[in-house]
């Protein structure tokens, strides 16, 4: 067991940091979403990052750091989907729906490429203009619904479904944007000074703080130890972490940085609406849970020894 | 990075499963929560473990241990706890009482204390808080006046947890009477059996751990028992607690205790009921977490770093796991839980106790906090 990243792991980071523009605190919107397609297809094109060689967990670490650094790409799409496609998917932004679901994804609104996940496989394709419509969600995320009758794909024959390995793509995402949010909110409380003193010397606020420390190391440990494995028990258990992560942060990382928080300029809501669209994504935080324990203690369940 | 158990964690793990299938009653893997500090079963248990090898193996060859990597500390710790921690009392001493004799003990006190413990015959408490100094455990006010060849000890020791057996007192206590703070401390492992010291229980609502009042009166102690150097006990201290964060790996208990309730949901039909199941997921994910995060301390532990914040988040997410079981016992086993005794009703206060043994929640927080936004007048 080793926590440290393998020299390869460092060096995709790297690589991933290298092609990720800085984020820009004051966007025009605030929300997180708005497609990079110079860092899409840059991504697409870099065998180191996407290619079939790249063990699961140093994909997933990948999709962590994507959503960290604020990269304007589905991370989960374009670094975890999409290379099992083995077609490209081309730079432009890419879809995730889910078989039998016509609810509304994440960049389903500008998507120019989907894939359909379920448990029987994977399914990919382009998507025309007409086949797209956007949904006004105020979540940022390029939110819309996708109609796509005629995907290709192949039955899947993998140990994870692609599914799973989407989900789990998720709930990377999320420890990746709680780390941020929480440096973001970090960095603001030793700045701003109010009854006299900074609000990082109040322990009402650092207690809190603490907490959500707490809260994002979990869901990272969780998220790579599941990507190691790479079995559905460690990976329902980081999913149903990382949904519970997301569901607390946002609520109280507003509460902690004050008004300010919610302007588009001070760039909280970039990582705290991406947890919203995300978790919201997982499913209910009981339902992630529930998942889990079936997985863990299935109908047949033994003794406690 | 990488999650695999290694060839030599694998076998010793093995190893830890052979014996304690041999040498532990099967009730002692459906144990409720609750504790047998200084049963003649747990001396007769560590003895065999101290035979094996295996009650002390990461500690060096010179002492008794086997030199075993931090990996097989922890492996033997959460094999011991998830069996309801059989060593009783005496988990402390080879957690970190004798790794604090062996870094700071003179040649007698070494060879007199450490073959007593990895022998497997001793037990020890710590005497560390005061009734006005707890958690601020610096604000300690025990005297130890020197009067020749001897230090005089005056004062109170409160909450000390397995006294009553103890042969043993970790003791710290003030040598420099014009000192404050961390400062003018000393360190004496003083016998029990002093006169002029005395040794009660102090009632409290943990039937399931009971803890006591030390008084000292005019209690001589000789200068030989001086552990380290005159007023320099704090950092012999803080380096030995370090890693008591998560030397009891509590959460491989909770764990046993969450797969009992499990197993009782299942038979009485509750585990029909998807909201309980999310129940049990959610206990789960706060034991799967706190495992994950010790593992990341026994990394640095390991890799000889100095301790990081990574301890106090490891400490805070062992503590949330006791108390999301201890939720799930009540809603699992209902009234059951007012009887004394019964899983639901000893999770809960195993929980209480969890926050602040090991050092309270609040000063973890402190720690993490101040990793995360600098010190508070910052």
């Amino acid at each position: 067991m080793d926590f440290d990243l393998n020299a390869d792991q460092a060096a995709r980071l790297d690589a991933l940091a290298a092609l990720v523009p800085p984020v820009v605190a004051a966007s025009s919107s605030g929300l997180p979403g708005e497609h990079d397609e110079s860092l899409a297809g840059a991504l697409a094109a870099d065998e180191q990052l996407t290619g079939s060689q790249v063990p699961l967990l140093d994909r997933v670490l990948l999709v962590e750091e994507a959503a960290r650094l604020g990269a304007g790409i589905h991370a989960s799409a374009c670094l975890l989907i999409a290379p099992l496609a083995d077609v490209t998917l081309g730079s432009g932004p890419i879809a995730v729906t889910t078989e039998g679901s016509t609810d509304p994804v994440r960049y389903g609104g500008i998507a120019t490429a989907v894939a359909c996940v379920g448990p029987s496989g994977l399914r990919w394709g382009s998507v025309e203009p007409s086949e797209r419509h956007r949904t006004d969600s105020g979540l940022g995320s390029n939110y819309g619904v996708i109609e796509t009758p005629n995907l290709r794909g192949v039955n899947w024959s993998g140990p994870i479904d692609p599914e799973t390995l989407y989900r789990l793509g998720v709930a990377a995402e999320i420890a990746g944007a709680a780390r941020a949010a929480l440096d973001h909110t970090a960095a603001y409380l030793t700045e701003r000074r109010a009854f006299g003193r900074p609000l990082s010397a109040f322990q009402a606020l650092r207690h809190r703080m603490s907490e959500l420390a707490v809260d994002a190391a979990g869901a990272a440990a969780l998220v790579h130890r599941a990507a190691w494995l790479a079995d559905a028990d460690s990976i329902a258990s980081a999913v149903a972490y990382a949904a519970a992560t997301a569901g607390a942060a946002p609520a109280e990382l507003h509460q902690i940085c004050g008004a300010r928080g919610f302007t588009n300029e001070f760039g909280l809501s970039r990582w705290t609406m991406l947890l919203e669209a995300l978790r919201i994504e997982l499913g209910a935080g009981y339902a992630t849970a529930a998942d889990y324990a079936d997985a863990r203690w299935p109908a047949t369940a033994g003794t406690a020894r | 990075m990488e999650f695999a158990w290694h060839d030599d964690e694998v076998a010793f793990r093995a190893e830890l499963a052979g014996f304690l299938e041999r040498e532990l009653p099967e009730h002692w893997f459906t144990l409720v929560p609750g504790e047998e500090p200084a049963s003649k079963f747990t001396f007769d248990f560590c003895r065999k473990l101290g035979e094996a090898g295996l009650l002390a193996p990461h500690w060096p060859k010179e002492y008794g241990g086997r030199e075993a990597s931090g990996w097989q500390f922890i492996l033997l710790g959460e094999e011991l706890w998830r069996a309801g921690e059989p060593r009783g009392a005496q988990y402390m001493n080879v957690n970190w009482i004798g790794p604090a004799i062996m870094a700071a003990g003179t040649a007698e006190q070494k060879d007199y204390h450490l073959n007593r413990i990895t022998s497997g015959d001793v037990i020890w408490c710590q005497g560390f808080s005061e009734p006005a100094a707890g958690t601020d455990l610096a604000a300690l006010a025990m005297t130890a006046t020197a009067d020749g060849n001897d230090f005089v000890v005056n004062g109170t020791k409160v909450w000390t947890s397995y006294a009553a057996w103890a042969d043993f007192c970790f003791l710290l206590a003030r040598t420099d009477p014009s000192s404050s703070g961390t400062r003018g401390i000393s360190i004496f492992l003083v016998p029990t059996d002093l006169a002029g010291l005395t040794i009660e229980p102090i009632p409290t609502v943990l039937d399931i751990h009971i803890v006591h009042r030390l008084t000292f009166d005019n209690v001589r102690v000789d200068r030989s028992l001086m552990l380290g150097t005159e007023n320099n006990g704090w950092e012999i201290v803080r380096n030995a607690l370090a890693y008591e964060r998560i030397g009891g790996p509590r959460y491989a208990r909770s764990e046993m205790v969450l797969n009992q309730l499990q197993e009782r949901a299942q038979r009485s039909g509750l585990w029909k009921d998807r909201g309980i199941r999310s129940r049990f997921g959610s206990a789960q994910i706060a034991v799967d977490a706190a495992r994950m995060l010790a593992y990341q301390v026994i990394d640095d532990r390991v890799k000889d770093r100095p301790n990081g914040p990574i301890v106090n988040l490891a400490r805070v997410a062992i503590v949330r796991a006791e108390r999301a079981v201890a939720e799930v016992a009540f809603e699992t086993m209902g009234t059951d839980s007012v009887r004394l005794g019964s899983i639901g009703n000893s999770q809960f206060k195993t929980s209480m106790i969890a926050g602040l043994g090991g050092g309270s929640t609040e000063v973890q927080l402190n720690l993490i906090a101040r990793a995360l936004l600098g010190s508070e007048g910052a």
